[in-house]
């Protein structure tokens, strides 16, 4: 066994009166995320599964192209079978789910007192956190748009033509779907920050991200049908559909404008940001 | 150096820690001893800045907790073994705490083998027995490297090599200069690790000096007597002007006599003795006296008891 005098060294003391450093908390959040199975796993898992479900759209679309009528052929929108609303209804409240469990798991396991121990400054810690976990779930959403938008020319170009990355609209879809995943995310970090409980936490989060925008269809007493599209438009779930939609047809629904549609996005990730970050500094933990 | 001054939590009408005002000395061990629900942990983590206090302050090296920017380097902590994520790699959690406080990756093996788990750092945590665990909170305090070390109840759960084990680096970490603070529930513990110590029970101070010291507290140094006839002994000794109390079918504790005496009135009464022999008070008596005082003032404390009495 070595002597503490012998492994206390120089370099461990090296900038000990400043504050940690911002790269330093980023790095140690990155180690958090990726040290555990289940990351890999469940992001490799969903991109796959959500690249094959692109592709099986497109399949489908593409053997069945020669049965479709002839108003149907004038205007086809390969988005839509891309970009399938309620398939991605199921990832964001599974990026919410996975946001949950890195700041739920963290106060499950006691860790989070470790963690606090460690860097006192909570704030920073969790703004880490918060940046890890974005920068991740982006980078998921981003390569879940390009790859079914890629897979969906690759399978219908032959018969549905006219539609590569350059068309007009197509990386406003990329674009949301790379946006959307991290701030579900966000909204999960932020429930787990209010809930602090596993089970309670998904249990909220499923049903934020897969019965409310159900619920916001149904007659909900005291909102008349006109509140009601105004209060789904401001879900995530409506806000990203809005951006995806890319068809010349009419609207018929009460659907919000685009930069509604982004504005919505923007401030759920800021309020988002700002509970998972200041709610805990004024607690026990 | 840790100073605690009037330092108080209450948690609605439950007051965790009453006013505790004490300080820990750098170059030595110093316990922090205090019955279950004394207090303790409450203390450990308000001086850490997890908890908030409801009045006072807690300080290290002159800064509260909040203070330093890289806990690690300033102050090791082991609170409870089990704050850890059972889905990591003993060396993923090290290398997550090291890399947030800027310390190099090496630190990480340095200190598993420090603490014995040299070979188990690619093991995930969920797989440790208790002792391992707290092999490995010991393993976080010390990653840093820092001047102050805080330790919660450190022994629970390791076997007899590693009791030794942590007294003796307790010991060492002490000698280096550094300011060492043990927090457990049992006296024995402490008589051979610390030189200080700092007792508290229903979150209140009731002692703060040197283990020396505290040791002379013990009053109930006295004789156990074994005798076949332990009532008629009783009385005898009673009549001496002794305090006796039975410990079983054949034995009693007597205070307020010697031994020699006590086999002196046997010896006239025609009383037969197997077994009379002295003992000093010990630390734990000494210890038990004190917290017993202090369970018997919350007792106290409820009105509606004493009338009934």
């Amino acid at each position: 066994m070595t002597t503490l005098a012998t492994t206390s060294t120089a370099a461990t003391r090296r900038g000990a009166a400043g504050p940690a450093r911002r790269r330093d908390l980023l790095g140690a959040e990155w180690i958090k995320l990726w040290s555990l199975r289940s990351t890999p796993v469940v992001l490799g898992v969903l991109l796959v599964s959500y690249l094959y479900l692109a592709y099986h759209a497109a399949q489908l679309a593409h053997d069945s192209y020669p049965t479709w009528p002839a108003f149907a052929k004038l205007d086809p929108d390969p988005a839509h079978d891309a970009f399938d609303f309620p398939k991605f209804l199921l990832l964001m409240a599974t990026a919410g789910t996975i946001g949950a469990m890195t700041v739920a798991g963290e106060h499950a396991s006691g860790l989070i007192r470790t963690t606090l121990i460690a860097v006192p400054a909570r704030g920073r810690v969790m703004l880490a956190k918060v940046t890890v976990v974005s920068v991740v779930l982006a980078v998921l959403g981003l390569l879940i748009g390009v790859g079914c938008w890629g897979i969906t020319l690759a399978v219908v170009s032959d018969r549905i033509t006219g539609f590569s990355f350059t068309t007009p609209g197509i990386w406003r879809v990329i674009t949301g779907t790379t946006v959307v995943v991290p701030v579900c995310g966000l909204i999960g970090m932020a429930v787990a920050t209010l809930i602090r409980n596993t089970a309670g936490t998904v249990f909220a989060v499923l049903a934020f991200f897969l019965v409310g925008p159900l619920a916001v269809k149904a007659p909900l007493p005291l909102l008349s049908a006109n509140q009601r599209a105004d209060l789904g438009n401001t879900l995530p779930a409506y806000a990203w559909g809005r951006l995806t939609i890319m068809s010349h047809g009419r609207l018929v629904e009460h659907v919000s404008s685009i930069p509604a549609a982004w504005t919505s996005l923007t401030l759920w990730a800021l309020v988002s940001v700002a509970i998972t970050v200041t709610v805990l500094r004024h607690r026990d933990v | 150096m840790i100073e605690i001054n009037q330092l108080t939590k209450r948690y609605g009408s439950v007051l965790a820690v009453d006013d505790l005002t004490f300080c820990v000395r750098p170059g030595q061990v110093t316990g922090f001893l205090g019955p279950n629900g004394a207090g303790k942990t409450t203390t450990m983590r308000m001086l850490l800045g997890l908890n908030a206090p409801t009045g006072g302050t807690a300080t290290i090296n002159g800064r509260p907790f909040f203070a330093f920017g890289t806990g690690l380097r300033h102050v090791g902590a082991l609170l409870d073994a089990g704050d850890v994520h059972r889905g990591r790699t003993a060396n993923a959690h090290l290398a997550a705490l090291a890399r947030s406080n800027g310390l190099p990756r090496r630190r990480v093996q340095e200190v598993l083998e420090t603490v014995g788990l040299g070979e188990a750092g690619r093991r995930r945590v969920g797989g440790f027995s208790l002792g391992m665990r707290q092999r490995l909170g010991i393993a976080t305090a010390l990653l840093g490297d820092p001047p102050v070390l805080v330790f919660d109840e450190p022994i629970n759960g390791l076997d007899p090599e590693g009791i030794r084990w942590a007294r003796e680096l307790f010991r060492r970490l002490a000698a280096e200069g550094r300011t060492v603070f043990v927090s457990s529930h049992l006296m024995s513990e402490m008589e051979h690790t610390a030189d200080h110590l700092v007792v508290v029970g229903g979150g209140r101070l009731l002692a703060d000096e040197p283990l020396a010291d505290f040791a002379a507290r013990a009053t109930t140094a006295g004789v156990t007597v074994r005798t076949p006839d332990p009532a008629v002994l009783a009385e005898v000794l009673r009549n001496a002007g002794a305090s006796v109390l039975a410990e079983g079918h054949d034995a009693l504790t007597v205070t307020g006599l010697t031994a020699a005496r006590i086999n002196e009135l046997a010896f006239t009464r025609r009383v037969l003795v197997h077994e009379v022999s002295a003992h000093d008070g010990t630390l734990e008596d000494a210890f038990m006296e004190l917290t017993a005082a202090s369970v018997r003032y919350r007792a106290s404390a409820t009105p509606a008891r004493s009338k009934d009495r």
